[in-house]
């Protein structure tokens, strides 16, 4: 939600950083797809710690990884290096910057997607269409937390014989791992994050969340849930490398979902720090006049 | 004076010199690009095909289209179609001014087609219609959905190096045969009869379909394509474009005269699960 403030108020700096970005994003894929693999390959392959009492240790702070050696932009000039978008639009103009990325993002297969019952496609289309709007608006848009599985794997987790902590930039989750079992329903109160008890499945975390309150989504394309959601996730290290998979069962859906697979990869710098984030503070909502989001 | 009729004459051998080039071998790679692009389908730097689903409202008239005969006209009041080309899917939801059934939902999802009843996605839940399976009609419902100007696009890309391009009284042709494509984000997907049919797609010079023609069961189904515009509304564009007429005869006849009025683009949530009925039926 800083971002969006940052581009509302100063496209010029946006697009700047944008230039550099794709500077950058090019010349990885020119040369680094090799490079993306053997790392990868080389996380995998350091032994995955153990905690004393013989579970695999998920504590460090754990990056994002990015394929690379994707195809080559249409805009880079492979021969003089220059890269003349400086948006990832068609013409570089930030209207096409808009369109573009609000055709990208919902250019989900039917399979990836989660199946609604009829009965909710039409609010799944309203959600869509007006989810930049006060008629229904996406709550991560509104600084409001993405929830579970939304927010993914965080970017550090903090563990114990009690509990995993994950710490994501402006949030905190909490897994219990002790063997406690979820509250009784009669005692659920509806949360963004739920309540995770984790249990292990060999050297896989399966992570078992309840009790939400209905209001996160899925996902952009306006994938609403209900309180009924039950998320099911699946967290494993190998070496230096961390999976995550999860899979949502709601009573609104034709058949469970399950997200798309996430990779990280340990921080091995042992001075390694994270930065405080700036707050979320939405300032955008009273200034859109079209529907078009991107 | 000279240097003028030698200016003139060397335009005039340039102009020709294009002509000529452009009547004998259209570049098919920059064709089916210009094709795509002109409808707003790539995006992103990198021009991919972005466009995976659309829906857009109509009104008009249609004839209903018999193994060998077609009906009489009527006046439809209203005409909602929902596309899936990733799949693929269709579901064309009409309400006639006369005739029965007044109100038909017509659904394909890749080798199933079912009629629903009176509500979209009739049949999937047990609180939420029924579903009343056609599988004769699944080709010509795939039919329709690759002879759309995005379908037409996406086949002649599937059907790979079996797609041709000419220059006919000076407008480009593109002609494939429907085909199976690699699977992928985009599937295309054909069955049956409909395999090998032979399309013939006349662009206008703008690069868009205008006239889509297809020999199918001895009989000859043209489209045309006009009036194409951003119709989404106001406050919603996407620079992807849709003919806002479209006529579609059948041996001549005209079985299909549709005004779009609006569309959304922005590859909608649509989608076209089996319902469990039709598929036991189909196994049956």
């Amino acid at each position: 939600m800083k971002q969006r403030f940052v581009i509302g108020s100063f496209g010029a700096v946006i697009a700047a950083i944008s230039l550099v970005s794709a500077g950058i994003a090019a010349q990885g894929r020119e040369g680094g797809g090799g490079q993306g693999q053997a790392a990868a390959a080389a996380a995998a392959a350091v032994p995955t710690p153990k905690r004393p009492n013989g579970v695999p240790d998920f504590s460090g702070i754990w990056v994002q990884t990015r394929p690379r050696g994707g195809a080559v932009p249409a805009a880079l000039d492979r021969a003089s290096g220059n890269y003349t978008n400086v948006l990832r639009s068609r013409t570089g103009s930030p209207v096409d910057f808009e369109r573009d990325s609000g055709v990208r993002q919902r250019a989900v297969p039917r399979d990836a997607k989660p199946w609604y019952k009829p009965q909710y496609w039409e609010r799944v289309q309203f959600n869509d269409i007006h989810g930049h709007s006060l008629l229904a608006p996406d709550p991560e848009f509104q600084c409001m937390p993405e929830g579970v599985p939304r927010i993914g794997l965080p970017q550090e987790i903090v563990q114990t014989e009690k509990q995993m902590v994950f710490l994501y930039p402006l949030h905190i989750r909490r897994i219990y791992i002790d063997g406690r079992p979820h509250p009784p329903e009669e005692q659920w109160i509806g949360t963004w994050f739920g309540h995770s008890v984790g249990t292990w499945e060999g050297d896989t975390l399966v992570v078992s969340t309840v009790d939400f309150n209905g209001l996160e989504w899925l996902g952009w394309p306006g994938w609403f849930t209900s309180p009924d959601k039950k998320v099911t996730e699946r967290i494993r290290r190998v070496g230096n490398t961390l999976t995550w998979q999860a899979t949502v069962e709601d009573s609104i859906l034709l058949r469970p979902w399950t997200t798309a697979q996430q990779t990280r990869q340990l921080n091995t710098d042992p001075r390694a720090e994270i930065e405080e984030p700036l707050p979320c503070v939405e300032r955008d909502l009273g200034h859109i006049v079209t529907r078009e989001r991107g | 004076m000279r240097m003028q009729r030698c200016g003139i004459a060397i335009g005039v051998a340039v102009t020709l010199a294009g002509l000529t080039l452009h009547a004998q071998a259209p570049d098919l790679k920059r064709v089916l690009h210009d094709m795509a692009n002109s409808l707003g389908m790539l995006r992103s730097v990198q021009e991919l095909d972005s466009l995976m689903t659309v829906e857009y409202w109509g009104t008009g008239t249609m004839r209903d289209v018999g193994p060998r005969t077609v009906g009489p006209e009527v006046q439809l009041k209203s005409y909602y179609a929902q596309i899936a080309y990733d799949f693929p899917g269709m579901r064309v939801d009409m309400t006639r001014a006369t005739g029965t059934p007044q109100r038909e939902i017509q659904v394909v999802s890749g080798t199933f087609a079912w009629n629903e009843g009176d509500k979209i996605g009739g049949g999937l839940d047990p609180a939420w219609g029924n579903a009343v399976p056609a599988m004769d009609r699944v080709s010509d419902r795939l039919l329709q959905l690759w002879t759309t100007p995005f379908g037409v696009v996406k086949a002649a890309v599937a059907a790979g190096d079996r797609t041709k391009v000419t220059v006919e009284a000076g407008a480009v042709v593109v002609t494939f045969p429907l085909a199976n494509g690699t699977p992928g984000p985009t599937v295309n997907m054909v069955t049956g009869e409909l395999n090998g049919t032979p399309v013939k797609v006349t662009l206008n010079r703008d690069h868009r379909p205008e006239r889509v023609e297809v020999r199918y069961r001895d009989r000859v189904f043209v489209t045309t394509y006009s009036g194409y515009a951003d119709l989404n509304e106001a406050d919603y564009k996407a620079d992807i474009f849709l003919p806002a007429r479209v006529v579609q005869t059948v041996d001549g006849q005209t079985v299909l005269d549709l005004t779009i009025q609006k569309s959304n683009t922005y590859n909608p949530y649509v989608i076209m699960p089996v319902p469990e009925a039709v598929q036991k039926a189909a196994a049956k």
